[in-house]
């Protein structure tokens, strides 16, 4: 049984007795993970997410965040429980045993718990999660967390992991998506209706001192605490360009912070630099508004830029974060595209916020010349708005970008978009795609959820005799003049062939030649399958599986048996995510949850580690609530409960 | 409360629910529960039955409990007993 200790978020962020990575010695590396457990009255809400620090013995912290979460003053009252893994690769310690924070080894045990309560928490951690309202909601999903703050509900989400929301019968719920979150799934009978993001309003006003091209953010402050608090930055406004005039500045969407319990006072307004058209470059503060003023008159700017610039700047780390699930280089752009149930790309270029994929050349609405992003999330292609649910690169380094639709894949510089796509079979729902480019013929692979009478999957269940062809690819890839295929429990490569004609026609050629990779490993969770720098393919395949390499000739497992057995506690790994960190050279890998109620986050080195085949659980920086080098602490460390599994076995007698 | 044809025993762990029919599906064993995992199980008995008692490794006291909450701090098997009434 575990021994909970008792303390204070003040004792935790600032107090002794903390885990202190010094005493782990050089190479250590840790992990924290906070849940919520439903011991409150005001945190309504499940078990679930709280948020993941993590960091070294040098006190790194860069890993994006899972989750921040709200943890005003007397804002919850529920217990936050951490589990704490410390790993040690140096000082004689085996890689796999662990440390307590008094520096002892207690085998290949990872975690240990310890709980707190947060009713004088002092920090304001605000939520990135949907703002749902009043309405009442029969389910959230186990990943989310349905809390109560402000009156109202907010949601909390883990990013890249959307959750399904279920409203009340079919009430039509308003849906604010706070500060960049995204959007929860709908499930059940209900239906949301997306209200306008926290983003300033800006137009010119009355005469004034202002002349240039101006942007501006906005943030929600706490000026009449004890210690006080700013939001992160709201979305950037549009570009507004006065001739000596005023801006006049609203929001929408700050209603909600009215509220009493909010104990937001002001509203923080900043602004770039005049003609500064970097978008993410400083922003300066302005003024601070008092919340109420704000909502009903808003603000009219008249600060000379001379004084803006000498004014303080807003803190890089509150520029609003975007929950990109992806994202590519192309031609010098980065095109990142948010998740999959609202996802879409953008063309994230400085000056191009809201982008146009290509120079604009030519009339609006063709689409050989002018593909739009319209803000951030769908693309307009001939006067068709598009939901975009995935982008790609073909595979014969011709650096060319696809995008594939809910019943497309085009390609984004040609005109592609009946350029050999499977879209006569609309009305299904485009699982995944892949382009490669065979004889420099263009070939867009794509699957479908359900649809056997697509004839590219077709293709792929005739050449894949005696696998679980019943079964949807789970995932779908090039590998350089190949195409990957993935089911759960098989990988193949795919090759030869000459390019399908048009499906529309129906001609497939059937004159692929395929192979396996593998015959019993595949890819269990569609979200972890990626590529690093030399075309090799990473995945999961489950607890079985382990984590895995492909160069496309063999597989190679990256993943040890002690991470393999924690791997058995994840019960929902099709929701593993995972990417290849180009920068670091590793594999991560994020588990949700687990049956325990746990979420843990995983990298794979594959610099030496993995020449020995030694992967474990590394430290995964954060950008979570404690800030990038503070060292969190808490009271004390119980025993570890968390690895040992039982048996159970039921039997039934009649007499 | 009877769930379809014969005696059986609902096992929830989490969210998840599976339900063991007598005699197609037992004795069955449930790997790799978590340290500390309550479980949750309901004899649910057929027609003609009524659930008696379980056996096995059962906290001291609450053999005639129905459901059943165990924390799975230990391997436990546990057998749930019905007696035919007719």
């Amino acid at each position: 049984m575990p021994e909970r200790a008792e303390f204070t978020l003040d004792n935790f962020r600032g107090e002794d007795r903390q885990l202190d990575p010094a005493q782990l010695g050089d190479g250590a590396r840790w992990q924290l993970n906070w849940e919520i457990e439903d011991k409150g009255t005001a945190l309504k809400t499940r078990p679930g997410w709280g948020f993941l620090a993590a960091g070294d013995r040098y006190g790194n912290n860069d890993l994006p965040a899972l989750l921040s979460i709200y943890a005003k003053d007397k804002g919850f009252q529920g217990i936050l429980v951490a589990v704490v893994a410390g790993h040690v690769r140096e000082r004689g310690i085996a890689i796999g045993q662990h440390v307590f924070d008094d520096g002892s080894v207690f085998g290949s045990a990872l975690s240990r718990v310890v709980t707190m309560y947060p009713q004088d928490a002092s920090a304001t951690y605000w939520p990135r999660g949907a703002d749902l309202g009043t309405n009442e909601f029969e389910q959230v999903d186990w990943r989310a967390s349905l809390t109560a703050a402000f009156g109202r509900l907010l949601v909390f989400q883990p990013h890249q992991v959307p959750v399904h929301v279920y409203p009340s019968g079919t009430a039509n719920v308003p849906i604010v998506r706070t500060l960049g979150i995204d959007r929860p799934v709908l499930c059940g009978a209900g239906s949301f209706t997306d209200q306008d993001d926290f983003q300033p309003t800006v137009a010119t006003g009355a005469a004034g001192n202002l002349t240039g091209d101006y942007r501006y953010v906005l943030t929600l402050k706490n000026k009449d605490d004890k210690f006080p608090t700013e939001s992160p930055g709201s979305l950037p406004s549009a570009s507004v360009s006065p001739s000596s005039e005023q801006v006049n500045i609203s929001a929408a969407n700050v209603d909600w912070a009215l509220h009493p319990s909010s104990a937001v006072t002001h509203v923080g307004i900043y602004r770039k630099k005049v003609n500064d058209t970097e978008l993410w470059s400083h922003y300066y503060w302005v003024a601070d508004v008092a919340l109420a003023t704000f909502e009903s008159s808003g603000y009219s700017d008249n600060v000379e830029d001379g004084t803006v610039l000498s004014s303080e700047i807003l803190d890089e780390a509150k520029y609003p974060m975007r929950g990109f699930g992806y994202a590519h280089f192309h031609k010098g752009r980065l095109y990142a595209g948010n998740q999959a149930d609202w996802s879409g790309l953008a063309d994230m270029t400085q000056n191009n916020y809201y982008a146009t994929l290509k120079p604009s050349a030519g009339t609006p609405g063709d689409s050989r010349y002018s593909d739009f992003i319209q803000e951030g999330r769908r693309v307009v292609i001939a006067g068709t708005t598009y939901t975009i649910l995935k982008s790609f690169q073909d595979g014969s380094g011709n650096n060319r970008i696809y995008l594939a639709d809910t019943d497309q894949a085009q390609d984004v510089d040609a005109y592609a978009r009946f350029f050999y796509t499977p879209k006569q079979y609309t009305g299904t729902t485009l699982s995944d795609a892949a382009a490669r480019i065979p004889g420099n013929k263009r070939t867009i692979f794509a699957s479908y959820y359900g649809a056997a009478y697509c004839g590219y999957r077709h293709v792929l269940y005739e050449i894949v005799p005696g696998q679980d062809t019943d079964g949807e690819l789970t995932g779908l890839g090039t590998m350089r003049d190949a195409l990957l295929g993935c089911y759960e429990k098989a990988l193949f490569l795919i090759h030869g062939g000459d390019f399908a004609d048009n499906a529309e026609n129906g001609n497939v050629f059937p004159d692929w030649q395929w192979r396996y990779i593998s015959n019993g490993i595949g890819l269990a969770a569609p979200k972890t399958l990626s590529w690093d720098a030399d075309g090799n393919a990473y995945g999961y395949g489950g607890p079985n599986g382990g984590v895995w390499t492909t160069d496309g000739l063999s597989i190679r497992s990256i993943s040890d048996s002690i991470l393999e057995r924690r791997l058995l506690e994840f019960a929902d790994q099709k929701f593993a995510v995972g990417g290849f960190d180009h920068q670091k050279r590793v594999y991560r890998l994020f588990f949700p949850h687990s049956l325990d109620g746990h979420g843990f986050a995983f990298s794979f080195d594959t610099g030496d580690w993995w020449e020995t085949n030694h992967v474990a659980p590394m430290a995964l920086a954060n950008q979570s609530p404690v800030a990038a080098g503070t060292i969190p602490a808490f009271e004390e460390v119980v025993e570890d409960d968390i690895v040992n599994t039982w048996t159970l076995t039921i039997d039934i007698e009649e007499v | 409360m009877g769930v379809g044809g014969g005696n059986n025993v609902a096992v929830t762990i989490g969210e998840e629910t599976v339900v063991y029919n007598y005699p197609v599906d037992v004795p069955a064993s449930i790997e790799d529960i978590a340290d500390e995992t309550e479980v949750e199980l309901e004899a649910n008995a057929a027609i003609g039955f009524a659930f008696q008692t379980w056996l096995g490794d059962v906290p001291a006291g609450q053999e005639t409990t129905n459901p059943l909450t165990v924390t799975m701090d230990q391997a436990r098997s546990i057998t749930a007993r019905f007696e035919y009434l007719l």
